[in-house]
């Protein structure tokens, strides 16, 4: 019954234009950075490189820092809260299937989206650095750091899924998790202890993957507290979620 | 038995809700809830579907229980609680298509959207529907399974006399030939007369009485009658009269 809840909201994100639009969206705007060829672009103070070489690993965190961040947003708002706002979510619990499956359903249905937007990015500045250096370097690299940022991602879905089960309405959601985001960010520029807890400053994990050598014991340590940070935001998520009336 | 409530509560504030509501409900029976607005017919219709949790008391549905094991228990169900939840920006036909994933045996999405008088408009938007062709969504929706037990709540709220009569005609058709249980609740006497083999009084939060639709109508010249007389005996049982 699982993957009928994600077939469920899955279609209902890809039925949406705006999802449809946001992917558009990433392929151009990759496709002119790199078209343009850019050695160095400054934007206060940092230095954003998207010379085509290292297209990917430069688009990266720009795509997952802030373009796939303000997605989940979206998401989220539309997936959960829109759906009590309006009471469309009776239209899936009216079906055989437990709230734990189509809880689960949501938050899976989000991060495959968001696994799509990954892969059609990392492909589109494939494409692009292939067309352009006629080199494969580093296509491996780029393939694995795309795939595994999807798991810090996933923590974030599962924690804006948590948030949005407890707030009724869709704009709220989307404006507290933006100041959620914008807070975790200012309360890691200023502590370092938080910053080490927060998963948020996890998603550049892929850098672990990718050099010569494997940091084994940060690659053991990142997952554990992202892992910790999925089961706990899931299951206060799903027992909010599963107590809500409609 | 089909459906078992068993003494189910659940109280909004100023003790609006339900409370130690019981009835059950046979193969092939039609039972209609009968009461004004406010009565806490649609809490006892959310809390049998699971959209509510009861805060006392059970509900098996072909001995399944609704909070325990909601996948069994709703696989044979079919829900219209207060408004359809069909998806606005969805057309007609990619609304039943996404929920009949869940359905290994459901009814054919072109048949079923014949038999509710919404197949000319298959491809448009739901958002740009009227309230009536609404209500003939969420019939739609309710039907594409099969069910056994169909749960209908105040299904011809907003639809004109020609829309009211396709439903009712609809709901007693499936009752008779495709053997399917009906709840079904109102605040007109006049229409549950017309469909239901058994019926209900609800009067604030409770559930008064049940009896057979034969013996009311042997009885009392209409279920309206059978009604206001239910109501009566028991405002005289709690001490005060109308």
């Amino acid at each position: 019954m699982l993957i009928n809840c994600v077939k469920y909201e899955f279609s209902k994100i890809i039925a949406r234009k705006k999802y449809l639009f946001i992917m558009v969206l990433e392929i151009v705007l990759v496709t002119l950075l790199g078209s343009l060829n850019w050695q160095s672009f400054d934007i206060s103070g940092t230095i954003l490189k998207f010379d085509l070489p290292n297209l990917y690993f430069n688009f990266l965190p720009v795509l997952s820092t802030f373009l796939l961040p303000v997605t989940i947003f979206m998401l989220v708002s539309d997936t959960v809260s829109l759906e009590f706002e309006n009471n469309t979510i009776k239209n899936i619990f009216l079906r055989p299937a437990s709230r734990f499956n189509i809880y689960l359903g949501k938050n899976l249905a989000i991060t495959l989206y968001v696994l799509i937007n990954l892969m059609i990015v990392y492909l589109a500045s494939l494409v692009l650095k292939v067309a352009y250096t006629m080199s494969f370097d580093s296509v491996l690299e780029g393939f694995l750091a795309y795939a595994i940022t999807i798991i810090p991602l996933f923590a974030f879905v599962v924690f804006c899924s948590f948030v949005a089960c407890k707030v009724k309405s869709s704009s709220l959601t989307m404006f507290l998790l933006l100041i959620c985001y914008l807070l975790m960010a200012f309360l890691s520029a200023y502590s370092s202890a938080i910053r080490s807890v927060l998963f948020v400053n996890y998603i550049g994990y892929y850098k672990f993957f990718i050099g010569n050598i494997l940091p084994i014991k940060y690659i053991l340590n990142s997952t554990l507290l992202i892992l910790s940070n999925v089961l706990i935001f899931f299951i206060l998520g799903y027992l909010i979620f599963d107590k809500r009336d409609v | 038995m089909v459906l078992e409530v068993d003494n189910i509560t659940k109280l909004y504030k100023k003790n609006r809700g339900a409370m130690n509501v019981s009835f059950s409900i046979g193969e092939g029976e039609v039972f209609g809830l009968l009461g004004p607005n406010g009565s806490g017919k649609t809490t006892v219709m959310k809390i049998v579907t699971g959209l509510l949790r009861a805060k006392e008391g059970r509900v098996k549905i072909f001995g399944y229980d609704i909070v325990d094991d909601t996948q069994r228990a709703l696989a044979d169900v079919g829900g219209l609680i207060e408004a359809p939840a069909s998806i606005g920006f969805l057309s007609a036909y990619e609304n039943l298509k996404i929920v009949s994933n869940f359905y290994p045996d459901c009814m054919g999405i072109d048949e079923l959207l014949d038999m509710v008088g919404l197949l000319k408009v298959k491809n448009d938007k739901v958002s740009k529907f009227s309230l009536g062709m609404k209500q003939r969504m969420g019939i739609a929706l309710a039907v594409i399974n099969k069910p056994k037990l169909l749960v209908l709540d105040e299904p011809t709220n907003g639809l004109d006399i020609e829309g009211t009569v396709d439903i009712r005609n609809m709901i007693s058709n499936l009752a008779k030939e495709q053997k399917t249980t009906v709840l079904i609740s109102s605040h007109l006497a006049a229409e549950l007369q017309q469909m239901c083999s058994k019926v209900g009084v609800m009067q604030d939060g409770r559930l008064l009485e049940t009896e057979v639709m034969d013996f009311v109508l042997e009885n009392y010249p209409s279920l309206e009658d059978y009604f206001l007389h239910t109501v009566r005996k028991s405002r005289e049982g709690l001490g005060y009269a109308n």
